[in-house]
C-alpha cells in the first residue's frame, strides 16, 4: 500500500489531506514539522512526501534542503498558502517535484500524486 | 429576478450616475455600459454590450486583475483597485490627453440565471493630479533647501576662514601696537615734564591704547555670524551675562515664563553689552528690568534700568561705530549680532527716565513653550 | 465563548491561505517577493476593552471594515497600526503620510491605497473561509477609517460583538516590515455556526 507523509503543523491541514488520501486508499503518515518529518522518514519509508511551507522549528524550505543533503529520493509535493512565483521556483530549485497551492482539491492532489507514482501503483 | 431583468431595471438610474458602470456576467460578457462611460470611452452603450471585456480591455488579463475579479465572481467580497496601484481600470483619456484616474470597486450580484459583477469607476483625477502638483512643489522645495544648505555649509566655511585670517591679523598688529606702547612709554619717561615733546608722546599712548583695546575687544567677536543659530531662552543668556559683570548693587529682574529667541549664540553678548553700559553710564542704576511682550506680528524684549538714560544728542548715533566712551563698538556690534536672524534694536527711554532698549523679534523667531 | 486547541489551528490555517492569498497578489502588484510569518490567533471578548487593549493596544489603526452576512454574520477589519501603514504608503506612493491633516488630498489618496491593500488582504482570508467551508456569504461595500480598535469593535452593535478573533500576522515586502491583522467580529450565534463548519471539514 503506498504511504504518504503529511508534514503540515495545522491539524486542521492534515485532516483534510488525510481525508482525501486515504478515500483513494493511501495509507497516510503525519508529522507537523520538518524535522519530524525527518525521524519519521528513516522510520518508516513513505513512497510521497507532501509537505507545507510555513511551519515553526523547521519550515519546508530547510526541509528541501535537509533531505537534498541527505539524498533523500522520496517524491516531494510542496503544498503552500504561498502562491508567489518566486516561491514556486525555489522549491522546484530545491527538488520539489510538484508544487501546489491550498486549498487544493481531491482532483487536483490525487492525479499530481499518481504522477509520481511508479505506473500500476495506487490506482 | 433574471439578469436581463435586472439590468433593464436598474439601465435609467445607472445613466444618470456620475460615475462609470459597467456590468458583467461570469463569462465576463458586458451586459450594461453605462451613458458616463460611453461618454469617457467613446465607445457606446449598443457598441459594448455583448462584448467580451477581456477583448476589448485585454490588460484586464493581467493576474493583478483577473485574479481578484474572479474572486468576486466566485463569490467573494468586493474588490477595490486604487489609482495608486493600478493603470486605470478602462483607459479612458481626458480629451487634452492627460489619464483619466480611476477609483475603481468589483460588487458581485446573485441573480437566478447567474452571477453579475457590477464594476464601478470613480473618476478622481483631479485630486490625483492636484496630488502630482504638490509632489512636484515638494520636490522642487526639498531641492532648494538641499541647495540652501549647500550655500549656507559653505559660507559657514568662508566666514570660519575669514576669522582665522583676522585673527592671525590681529594678534600680528596686537604684537606691534604693544611694542609702539612700550617703546613710546620709555620715551615719555624720559622726555621732561611740561614740554611739547612729551605732550605729543602722551597723545601717541593714548591712541595706541585706543587701538590696542579695540583689537582686543573684536577679538570677542571674532565668531560673529561663524556658528549657526539657535534657539536661546532669555532668562538663561540674561542671568549669565549678568554674571560677567560686576553688578555691585544692582539688581536683574526678569519676567518668568518661557521666551526664547532664535539667534545668533552671541547673543549673550548683547546682554552683557546693555549690562555693562547700564553699569558704567547709567549714574547711579539700582535694577535692570527685562520684560517681554509678544503682538500680532513681533515680540519684544524690552531692557530698561533705571539710571539718569542716555542724552537726547546721542540717541541718533548710539548704534553707530565709535559712539560712546569706551570702544564705541559695543551697541554697534550689539546691534550686527541681532541682526542676523533679523532681529532689530532701538533705544527708547528718555533724558532722566533711564534707558529703555527694545529688542524687536519677528514671531516667528519666537517661541513661548519648551520644546526638548 | 472558548475555542479549543483543533478550533484555534483550523482558523489559524484559514487565514494562512488567505494572507497566503493576498501576498501573492500583492506580490504581482509590487514585483517584490513577500515574505509571510504564520498568523497567530486570539479569542477576545468585544466587550472587554482591557482585553482588547491588552492584545491590540490603544494606539489608532488603519481599517478596512467589510460586513457579511449569510450563514454566519458579522464585521471584519484588516487593520495596520499606523507605523506600517506609514511604511506601506512611503514605499507605494513615496509620501510621507501627513498626520496633522494639513495635506487633505495626500491623506484621501493614502486611505485610498491603504484600502485597496487592506482590501486585498480582507478578501483572501473571507475568500479562504468561505471557499473551504463551502458557504456564501453577503458583503458590504468596503470602508476605510482610522481609529483605535476599540472604536471599530464598538461600530459592530452590541449583538454582534461578543467574540472578537484576532489574526496577527506580519510581510516582508522589500525588506519593509509590515504589520498586519484581521479581526473577524461575530456575536455567539454566528461564531457557533461557524466552528460547526469547521467541525464538519473534520469529520
Amino acid at each position: 500500500m503506498t504511504t504518504i507523509l503529511i508534514i503540515d503543523d495545522s491539524s486542521f491541514q492534515r485532516t483534510i489531506i488525510r481525508k482525501t488520501l486515504t478515500s483513494e486508499g493511501y495509507r497516510c503518515i503525519e508529522a507537523d514539522n520538518g524535522r519530524v518529518a525527518l525521524g519519521l522518514i528513516a522510520e518508516e519509508q513513505p513512497d510521497i512526501i507532501i509537505v507545507d511551507l510555513l511551519m515553526p522549528d523547521m519550515d519546508g524550505i530547510e526541509f528541501l534542503t535537509a533531505i537534498r543533503e541527505k539524498k533523500i529520493s522520496i517524491p516531494v509535493i510542496v503544498l503552500t498558502s504561498d502562491i508567489q512565483d518566486a516561491t514556486r521556483e525555489k522549491c522546484i530549485q530545491l527538488g520539489a517535484s510538484s508544487f501546489l497551492n491550498k486549498p487544493t482539491r481531491a482532483d487536483e492532489l490525487i492525479p499530481a500524486i499518481r504522477l509520481l507514482l511508479p505506473p500500476g501503483e495506487g490506482e | 429576478m433574471s439578469i436581463s431583468e435586472f439590468v433593464r431595471s436598474i439601465m435609467l438610474f445607472a445613466d444618470l450616475c456620475p460615475v462609470g458602470i459597467c456590468i458583467i456576467d461570469e463569462k465576463k460578457k458586458i451586459h450594461l455600459w453605462n451613458r458616463m462611460l460611453a461618454r469617457w470611452s467613446g465607445r457606446s452603450g449598443e457598441e459594448m454590450n455583448g462584448e467580451h471585456l477581456d477583448r476589448i480591455y485585454p490588460h484586464l488579463n493581467a493576474p493583478s486583475y483577473r485574479h481578484r475579479i474572479e474572486q468576486v465572481l466566485d463569490g467573494g467580497p468586493p474588490a477595490i483597485f486604487s489609482s495608486q496601484l493600478h493603470a486605470p481600470f478602462f483607459p479612458c483619456p481626458l480629451p487634452d490627453g492627460r489619464v483619466r484616474l480611476q477609483h475603481t470597486s468589483v460588487i458581485r450580484q446573485d441573480k437566478s440565471d447567474g452571477v453579475l459583477a457590477i464594476i464601478i469607476i470613480e473618476d478622481i483625477t483631479e485630486l490625483g493630479y492636484e496630488i502630482e502638483r504638490a509632489r512636484s512643489m515638494r520636490d522642487q522645495a526639498l531641492e532648494e533647501v538641499e541647495e540652501r544648505r549647500k550655500v549656507e555649509k559653505a559660507l559657514l566655511f568662508t566666514n570660519r576662514k575669514l576669522n582665522l585670517l583676522s585673527g592671525i591679523t590681529r594678534h600680528d598688529i596686537l604684537n606691534e601696537v604693544t611694542v609702539l606702547l612700550g617703546n613710546a612709554t620709555f620715551l615719555e619717561e624720559m622726555l621732561p615734564a611740561g614740554t611739547d615733546e612729551k605732550k605729543y608722546i602722551n597723545t601717541i599712548i593714548r591712541s595706541t591704547k585706543r587701538i590696542q583695546n579695540q583689537i582686543s575687544f573684536t577679538s570677542d567677536y571674532e565668531g560673529l555670524g561663524g556658528e549657526e543659530p539657535g534657539w536661546f531662552e532669555i532668562r538663561d543668556v540674561a542671568r549669565k551675562a549678568f554674571s560677567l559683570i560686576r553688578p555691585g548693587n544692582i539688581t536683574l529682574d526678569i519676567q518668568e515664563g518661557c521666551f526664547q529667541i532664535f539667534a545668533d549664540p552671541m547673543l549673550e553678548k548683547v546682554f552683557f553689552n546693555l549690562f555693562e553700559n547700564a553699569m558704567r553710564h547709567g549714574g547711579g542704576v539700582t535694577t535692570i528690568t527685562i520684560r517681554y511682550d509678544t503682538g500680532p506680528d513681533e515680540s519684544m524684549i524690552s531692557v530698561a534700568d533705571d539710571g539718569v538714560g542716555i542724552p537726547a544728542s546721542l540717541r541718533n548715533t548710539l548704534f553707530e561705530k565709535g559712539v560712546g566712551n569706551n570702544t564705541g563698538l559695543g551697541l554697534f556690534l550689539s546691534r550686527e549680532i541681532l541682526l542676523i536672524t533679523g532681529i532689530s534694536i532701538e533705544e527708547a527711554g528718555g533724558e532722566g527716565e533711564g534707558a529703555r532698549f527694545l529688542i524687536h523679534v519677528p514671531n516667528e523667531m519666537v517661541r513661548r513653550e519648551k520644546r526638548l | 465563548m472558548n475555542l479549543n486547541k483543533n478550533e484555534l489551528d483550523a482558523l489559524r490555517e484559514l487565514v494562512n491561505i488567505g494572507v497566503g492569498k493576498a501576498a501573492g497578489i500583492l506580490s504581482e502588484m509590487t514585483g517584490s517577493k513577500i515574505d509571510l510569518s504564520i498568523p497567530v490567533i486570539h479569542l477576545i471578548s468585544g466587550d472587554q476593552y482591557q482585553e482588547i487593549e491588552a492584545v491590540l493596544g490603544g494606539e489608532r489603526y488603519s481599517a478596512v471594515r467589510l460586513g457579511f452576512e449569510g450563514a454566519f454574520t458579522g464585521t471584519a477589519f484588516s487593520i495596520f497600526p499606523a507605523k506600517s501603514a506609514d511604511i506601506l504608503i512611503a514605499a507605494i506612493t513615496g509620501d510621507e503620510p501627513d498626520h496633522c491633516g494639513s495635506l487633505t488630498h495626500f491623506h484621501s489618496i493614502h486611505a485610498e491605497t491603504l484600502m485597496e491593500v487592506g482590501n486585498i488582504l480582507i478578501n483572501g482570508v473571507m475568500g479562504s473561509i468561505t471557499n473551504i467551508l463551502g458557504t456564501r456569504l453577503i458583503y458590504t461595500l468596503p470602508s476605510y477609517s482610522e481609529q483605535a480598535v476599540a472604536r471599530l469593535i464598538e461600530e459592530a452593535g452590541s449583538d454582534q460583538r461578543e467574540n472578537v478573533i484576532v489574526a496577527q500576522t506580519r510581510m516582508f515586502i522589500q525588506n519593509l516590515n509590515i504589520e498586519g491583522k484581521i479581526l473577524l467580529i461575530m456575536g455567539g450565534e454566528s461564531l457557533d455556526i461557524l466552528i460547526k463548519k469547521i467541525q464538519e471539514i473534520q469529520d
